[in-house]
């Protein structure tokens, strides 16, 4: 399995000026919104991710992996670890950007965010395992959205000390996290199966 | 040693049916999976290699997935990857991953390290053949080789090719549509033509020729030995086997590609 996952960060290694240009065109664009700015980490965090799975795909990488000696299950369990990994990454930045920016460091809400891109991995991961990126791509760009978009909304409403979303960000998200858990551990139970018996 | 075995396999799609009643193939032996493009090559050894799992029927493929190599068309890691990044993903994954053999091979086909998608067709089939090469394979499977490919390219991978097979032990299944080449090196020809194995022969020792012949010569022939006959103008060309029984006549070297055109092509005797 350290073999798969060595292999994606090579990948990431190798588009690192793409990545880099995208992640300083989107701080751009989200700097007068610092709450934004935020998140974009976790936002490009899974970006990253499905565009290893859209690296694996253009080249057929899963047909290889196939003929290889690997535990097929860990193929799948490779690509959840690889996301987790990049998850935590996405939040240690979050984390120094805001003591690097002075902003207040609240861990609930980096908790909150956590929580939340795991949500969506465990929603999108058994789709692209089934059906493959480019099949799903335009939904996967709407419900990235549309998650963003609710997230974007408890936000604002955060700063304008809405009840419902103090409750959520005080004491809601240990339970989005474990939540989150949760999914992503039926997600993989999913992914698997799907992936075993997949023709490649 | 039987090193693969199939028994009825079928795989199924809308539009083809791969139909295999009964194969092995045997430790040692290189085995040319011929057939014209759609014929169920591809289809084939995907299902010998369990890249195919939903097929009825059995595959036993009596050796460890470490000792076997793949070259398949169009299948390989992503192409912003470097040779070196290969071998590092490679050393974790093969027990006997060679990085001497392989840094040789690099050097002496001249791949430098540089990412896979600014190397040439042919320098990346090469490439593919050394990183299948390099774990020291017992099997090797090769799928689709000489797609695109210039006769230089050709041979240098029949070099690399003879060099593995120095090791009377190995076993080479190699498909291809375009057999140009590769007649030095086959034991065994099986051709594949709609999804069914239409020709399984031993190559060395066959005893087959093509004759170009009239009427009145095609009916002294015996019909055991006509394999396969296409009507010319005014003459047939026919691929007959027991060449030594038509003595008389001038008969053809048979080569690879008559042989498929022949078989695949020609009418039913």
């Amino acid at each position: 399995m350290k073999s798969l996952i060595i292999k994606d960060f090579l990948t990431i290694k190798s588009n690192i000026k793409h990545l880099l240009l995208i992640i300083i065109m989107f701080l751009l664009l989200c700097f007068d919104n610092t709450h934004v700015l935020h998140y974009i980490p976790s936002f490009l965090s899974i970006i990253i991710l499905i565009l290893l799975f859209s690296y694996d795909e253009v080249s057929h990488f899963n047909c290889y992996l196939n003929t290889m000696p690997i535990d097929k299950k860990n193929i799948v369990k490779s690509k959840y670890l690889v996301g987790l990994i990049l998850n935590l990454i996405a939040i240690i930045i979050t984390f120094i950007e805001c003591l690097f920016l002075n902003f207040k460091v609240d861990f609930n809400s980096l908790i909150l965010c956590l929580a939340i891109t795991m949500i969506i991995e465990a929603l999108i991961l058994p789709l692209i395992f089934k059906y493959g990126v480019e099949r799903v791509r335009i939904f996967l760009i709407i419900l990235v959205l549309i998650i963003g978009l609710i997230l974007t909304i408890i936000l604002t409403k955060f700063t304008l000390s809405n009840k419902l979303t103090i409750f959520i960000t005080k004491n809601g998200s240990l339970i989005f996290m474990l939540l989150g858990v949760v999914l992503i551990f039926i997600s993989y139970q999913i992914s698997k199966n799907i992936y075993l018996n997949k023709d490649f | 040693m039987k090193i693969i075995e199939v028994e009825n396999l079928q795989k199924k799609y809308s539009n083809f049916l791969l139909d295999i009643k009964n194969l092995t193939i045997n430790e040692g032996t290189v085995v040319g999976i011929l057939g014209n493009n759609q014929a169920g090559k591809t289809t084939f050894i995907k299902c010998l290699l369990g890249t195919i799992k939903n097929y009825k029927g059995t595959v036993n493929l009596n050796i460890d997935y470490q000792d076997i190599g793949i070259v398949l068309d169009n299948v390989f890691f992503p192409d912003t990857l470097k040779p070196q990044d290969i071998a590092l993903i490679m050393q974790d994954i093969y027990n006997n991953w060679d990085q001497t053999l392989y840094n040789n091979y690099l050097q002496k086909y001249f791949l430098t390290n540089k990412k896979i998608k600014t190397l040439k067709i042919d320098e990346k089939k090469k490439l593919e053949i050394i990183v299948a090469l390099a774990h020291h394979p017992k099997l090797l499977v090769i799928d689709d080789i000489t797609t695109l490919m210039d006769s230089r390219t050709r041979r240098e991978i029949i070099e690399l090719l003879l060099e593995y097979l120095k090791n009377k032990k190995n076993t080479l299944i190699i498909s291809t549509h375009n057999p140009l080449d590769l007649e030095h090196l086959i034991d065994r020809i099986i051709i594949l033509d709609k999804g069914k194995i239409i020709f399984d022969e031993d190559y060395v020792n066959s005893n087959y020729a093509t004759l170009e012949c009239k009427e009145e010569i095609l009916l002294k022939l015996n019909k055991e030995d006509i394999i396969s006959l296409q009507k010319n103008r005014d003459t047939y060309q026919v691929l007959i086997k027991n060449k030594h029984k038509y003595l008389e006549l001038k008969e053809n070297k048979i080569n690879l590609e008559d042989l498929i055109v022949l078989i695949t092509k020609g009418a039913s005797k």
